[in-house]
């Protein structure tokens, strides 16, 4: 089993969409896919026509001491989606402490998920450190837009060598173009080498529910988005 | 019931035959029924098939000849092998008979399979002992070696100069001729270079001793008449040989060079001048080219762009200023081309010239590619590409021949000069060239002697002691001549200069030059004079029919067992040497083409170098519609109206002639034949097809994205393109009006560039875009995706056939048989009128010739 997870460099680069198009394209794959909702706002669901922040999830569970791993849904064969659950922003910050305070909380868990999947995607929170660090994934990738904020942002990350993916790429635009040159210039091993295309199917795609890739099979985004799951089938199955 | 005994009635009123006809057909058809047993299973079984088995007997109106076509038919259905055939019913006695037949041919075949397989393998077999053998060789002494390699040249030379001058009677040459060609035969499946050198040496005993032959026993000195036109005709058969000889030296071991690698600091890398010499060419010709400049990868401090306007023309030093390039223009314009290049030259100091023709845009690595070899060999003052054209000559236009056959230019840029480099002799073509500037100070400029500066100026750098490369990597691609009329007059011009420099810069004599190099040079120059000689071959046998000269005086099997020889070995040698690059016989028209045109000012050149024009190849046109140029093709139809009067004079002589002329005359027939096909096909590059596009579109396999205003992006393919626009394949069909503004986003390396284009067609999953109106810098950035790849010409020839020298011989005289008929349809009226009762003759006799079945359909034979 691998584990994956994706993170913003900061809010609204498209990261859920991302990996809900990404999970289904790795399905399609042949794959077996559990994607984890780990943000607080609890929406990750919502790319699989599940209901908008559903009360049970593995965080209410946590927190209430239940088992967890009851509250996936399975979307197809093969396809789940675990959500958050609804929990008050106290309470969040208190299972951010519990998360900090049992580092291998997680851990566990995946080893427990580890034969009946062979990819858990993680869905990572901006903040809330436990959070973000709890999850030991084999791929952590940072998803950023070709803009100046973001460019800004990455900086203080590059220590830790990360890979970074550029959403919403628009080639037309003479900032973005130049931005991922230097990009690919100053950081040629931390880039994932392909970028995913500005596409007006993925907006509609969350509109409709659904993952990119089932919403327009045809549209560009799905097809950068399954290089990007035949990527990642590459990349996990190279020992690290 | 008695309609299918008896279809009288049936052929009466539905094919409206004649009553005879009607009659005839019905009674042959009833006389079947009762004594063939037509009804029987094998007959049914066959009758299914009818109109796949007899194509050109199905829907056609039934006439009294048709019994004779099916007879015909029948016959060359048992005699020909043709798929599926088995399966009706006539199994077992093609069965017995092919097997009798295999058996035959087992005898002579098992053991000549045997043998030439061992011949393929032998020299992987063989390879241990060669080694060893040449550790022992190597391991001799020296004079022991040197004793050794006497005694076993002079023994060659004897054995050789034996073979040439032996004369032999009928049956000791017929028995020589058939071992020197069993052994070519077996030598021709070997692979490598040796078994080619070997071919080199059996060809050449072969053509020296038909040569030798020639000279010794076949011109007639009793009788003027034949002594004139025989000795003509071997004064063009030597000339032949002499360009052979010198052919095979040139090309018998190509260099195949291979990029030099750059340092990896760009400061160590020269800076380079790149000129786009101009003179009257239109400005949307020269854009791409400076567009696809500007996208060269080299440090931008370190490449200079020139345009060297000799036209003057405001238009041009707007659009230079407009994208940052250097405009050169001169008040006169001596010298033309080199003159501009000179002058350039005085106001420019890089280390490196690179000059490109205004309509050869280069990829974007050509500097990358070439420049490396100057650094590591610093005597070396030129490095050539190939020319490498993306729109069909006209040759390619008229015979359909674009992207399936390799090209007139194919022989020189992939052989002749890859064979010249291996002898440091690779000259320069004018463009698609980059070359050292103090080699170039070093003499003086460019040649401006002569109308071809190109080759001049590489023979100087050559006698001064420099060196020069020749790169086969297409690293630029232009547009070839629009029309005949125009490729003509371009060859007449290189024609004319080379046999200028011929006789003012001789390179068998003065000082500089190795032996190879005068070689090559001498084979470059004296290939142009090929125009008299070719037209003696065309015209020979009319002296014999015509004349009654007996321009080769020897019995005519004699002939035939020293001509066809020569011919043999000379075509199965240049197939394996240059069959990739020229398919056999193709050289042939090429040559007829020019024949007549570089006839003469080759000639006037010969005696007086220093008449003589430069003239600018006109390119990038259009033919609004298909057109004959008559013009062009007279002299190619006079020709063959003394052939085909040399025909008639044939029958005449095969009727009134003495007895033992009828062997001669019929061979003569044969050349007669044979010349009258190779100038149809001459004739059939005269009918010029139509030419509408401005822009010619290049085909292609390119993965790239669109992008549609309301934000929705679809991948798709890259299918076609040109400076104007592009065509794609989606992957699903698209519903867009025509005129739908429509962005392509396209790749180059990991960058992406966005093109916005109107949608000008949409059919199904193919979409055209046309990029009209993109701003200079999309345009630079749309050159570099497309036209100026790396890659982009590096698969040119993978459409190419494989050279068959039979096949070849028969598409070529399929060529001219279609040349005569593509001229009866361009024809005036009245001439068509007069024509055309001949051709009804032709065309009925040709209506019983029998055809090949089609192939079965599943439900016809699915028995």
């Amino acid at each position: 089993m691998i584990a994956m997870s994706l993170r913003g460099v900061r809010g609204g680069v498209g990261t859920s969409s991302t990996l809900a198009a990404l999970g289904y394209a790795l399905h399609e794959l042949g794959q077996k896919v559990l994607l984890v909702d780990m943000c607080p706002e609890n929406s990750l669901g919502l790319h699989f026509n599940l209901n908008l922040a559903p009360r049970e999830g593995w965080a209410r569970a946590t927190l209430d001491q239940q088992p967890w791993h009851e509250h996936a849904w399975s979307v197809e064969p093969g396809l789940c989606v675990l959500p958050y659950g609804q929990v008050q922003p106290a309470e969040y910050t208190r299972l951010d402490a519990l998360l900090l305070e049992q580092p291998q909380l997680w851990s566990q868990r995946q080893a427990a998920l580890a034969d009946a999947f062979d990819w858990v995607l993680f869905d990572l929170p901006q903040r809330l450190p436990g959070h973000a660090a709890n999850p030991h994934c084999d791929i952590a990738v940072m998803v950023l837009n070709a803009d100046a904020a973001c460019h800004v942002l990455l900086q203080p990350l590059l220590a830790k060598k990360p890979l970074f993916l550029v959403n919403r790429f628009d080639a037309a635009s003479q900032l973005q173009r130049d931005l991922v040159l230097i990009w690919q210039h100053r950081y040629t091993q931390s880039l994932v080498p392909l970028s995913l295309h500005a596409d007006e199917a993925m907006g509609e795609a969350l509109a409709r529910s659904e993952p990119a890739g089932r919403y327009a099979p045809g549209s560009l985004i799905a097809h950068d988005i399954i290089s990007l799951a035949s990527w990642c089938l590459l990349r996990g199955r190279r020992p690290a | 019931m008695i309609s299918r005994w008896f279809p009288y009635t049936r052929l009466r009123r539905e094919q409206n035959c004649t009553r005879f006809t009607a009659f005839t057909m019905a009674l042959i058809q009833a006389l079947g029924w009762v004594f063939l047993r037509l009804e029987s299973p094998n007959w049914k079984a066959l009758r299914a098939q009818q109109w796949r088995l007899y194509p050109h007997l199905a829907n056609k109106r039934s006439t009294i000849g048709d019994p004779l076509r099916y007879i015909v038919q029948t016959l060359w259905l048992l005699v020909v092998r043709t798929p599926n055939l088995d399966q009706i019913g006539r199994k077992r006695t093609r069965r017995r008979v092919g097997a009798y037949v295999s058996a035959v041919l087992n005898i002579v075949q098992r053991p000549w399979n045997l043998l030439s397989n061992s011949f393929e393998h032998l020299p992987a077999a063989l390879s241990p002992q060669v080694s060893k053998g040449s550790h022992w060789w190597s391991t001799m002494r020296w004079p022991t070696r040197k004793v050794l390699y006497i005694a076993l040249g002079t023994l060659a030379v004897a054995l050789i100069v034996l073979c040439i001058t032996e004369p032999f009677g009928y049956l000791a040459q017929l028995v020589f001729v058939i071992l020197l060609w069993v052994l070519a035969m077996l030598v021709r499946r070997m692979p490598g270079r040796f078994p080619t050198l070997l071919l080199i040496v059996l060809s050449i005993i072969v053509s020296c001793r038909y040569l030798w032959w020639r000279y010794t026993s076949t011109l007639n000195w009793n009788d003027n008449l034949d002594l004139v036109c025989g000795l003509i005709l071997l004064i063009a058969e030597t000339y032949s040989w002499l360009i052979l000889l010198l052919g095979y030296v040139q090309t018998s071991w190509p260099l195949n060079r291979q990029p030099a690698q750059l340092p990896p600091d760009t400061d160590e890398w020269p800076v380079v001048d790149l000129l786009i010499p101009t003179y009257n060419e239109e400005l949307s010709v020269t854009r791409g080219t400076v567009y696809a400049a500007l996208g060269l990868d080299w440090p931008k401090d370190k490449l200079r762009i020139h345009l060297l306007d000799d036209g003057n023309r405001p238009s041009f030093k707007t659009f230079a200023e407009e994208v940052g390039i250097n405009y050169i223009a001169r008040t006169d314009n001596r010298h033309a081309k080199a003159g501009n290049l000179n002058h350039a030259l005085t106001l420019i100091d890089g280390d490196l010239v690179a000059i490109f023709d205004c309509d050869h845009m280069p990829a974007r690595s050509f500097l990358q590619l070439t420049v490396g070899w100057f650094l590591r060999d610093p005597s070396l003052a030129l490095v050539q590409t190939p020319h490498h054209f993306l729109s069909p000559d006209p040759f390619e236009r008229n015979l359909g021949t674009f992207r399936n056959r390799p090209n007139e230019g194919e022989l020189f840029y992939g052989l002749i000069q890859d064979g010249n480099d291996m002898w440091n002799a690779a000259f320069f073509c004018g463009s698609c060239a980059i070359v050292r500037r103090t080699a170039i100070d070093s003499i003086g400029g460019f040649a401006v002697e002569t109308v071809t500066e190109d080759a001049h100026t590489a023979l100087r750098l050559h006698r001064n002691g420099w060196t020069s490369a020749y790169l086969r990597i297409p690293q630029a691609a232009g547009l070839a001549t629009e029309s005949l009329s125009a490729h003509i007059g371009q060859r007449i011009r290189w024609a004319r200069g080379m046999v200028q420099i011929f006789r003012t810069d001789n390179p068998l004599l003065g000082k500089g030059l190795t032996i190879f190099q005068r070689i090559c040079y001498t084979n470059a120059m004296m290939h142009f004079l090929v125009g008299l000689p070719r037209l003696v071959f065309l015209t020979a046998p009319l002296a014999f029919l015509l004349l009654h000269a007996y321009i080769i005086y020897a019995p005519a099997v004699m002939i035939l067992l020293y001509v066809l020889p020569h011919m043999i070995h000379a075509s199965l040698t240049n197939s394996r040497m240059q069959g990739a690059y020229r398919q056999t016989f193709w050289g042939e028209v090429y040559e007829t083409v020019l024949a007549w045109y570089i006839a003469r000012p080759t000639t006037v050149a010969l005696f007086s170098p220093s008449r003589g024009k430069f003239n600018v190849t006109a390119k990038g046109g259009m033919m609004e519609e298909n057109q004959f140029d008559w013009q062009t093709a007279k002299p190619y139809l006079v020709l063959s109206l003394l052939n085909v009067l040399g025909l008639g004079f044939a029958v005449w002589r095969l009727f009134t002639g003495p007895k033992d002329e009828i062997f001669t005359v019929l061979v003569s027939v044969l050349w007669v034949v044979y010349n009258l096909l190779i100038i149809g096909a001459a004739v059939a590059v005269a009918a010029e097809v139509r030419q509408v596009r401005h822009t010619h579109r290049v085909l292609t396999r390119l993965p790239g994205a669109i992008r549609l205003a309301d934000g929705h992006s679809y991948p798709c393919e890259l299918v076609d393109y040109s400076d104007g626009g592009v065509g794609l394949q989606l992957s699903q069909p698209q519903q867009l009006p025509v005129g739908t503004p429509v962005s392509l986003i396209l790749q180059r390396g990991n960058r992406e560039f966005v093109f916005t284009g109107m949608l000008t067609r949409s059919h199904d999953l193919f979409m055209g875009l046309s990029f009209a109106q993109l701003p200079p810098e999309q345009k630079i950035a749309f050159v570099q995706c497309t036209f100026g790849r790396a890659d982009a010409w590096l698969d040119h020839n993978s459409g190419f056939e494989a050279d068959k020298p039979i096949q070849s011989l028969k598409e070529i005289l399929a060529l001219g048989v279609k040349g005569y008929y593509r001229l009866y349809e361009y024809m005036p009226a009245w001439l068509r009128l007069m024509a055309r009762p001949f051709l009804r003759v032709f065309q009925w006799l040709g209506s019983f010739l029998p055809r090949m079945p089609k192939a079965p359909t599943p439900l016809s034979s699915g028995q």
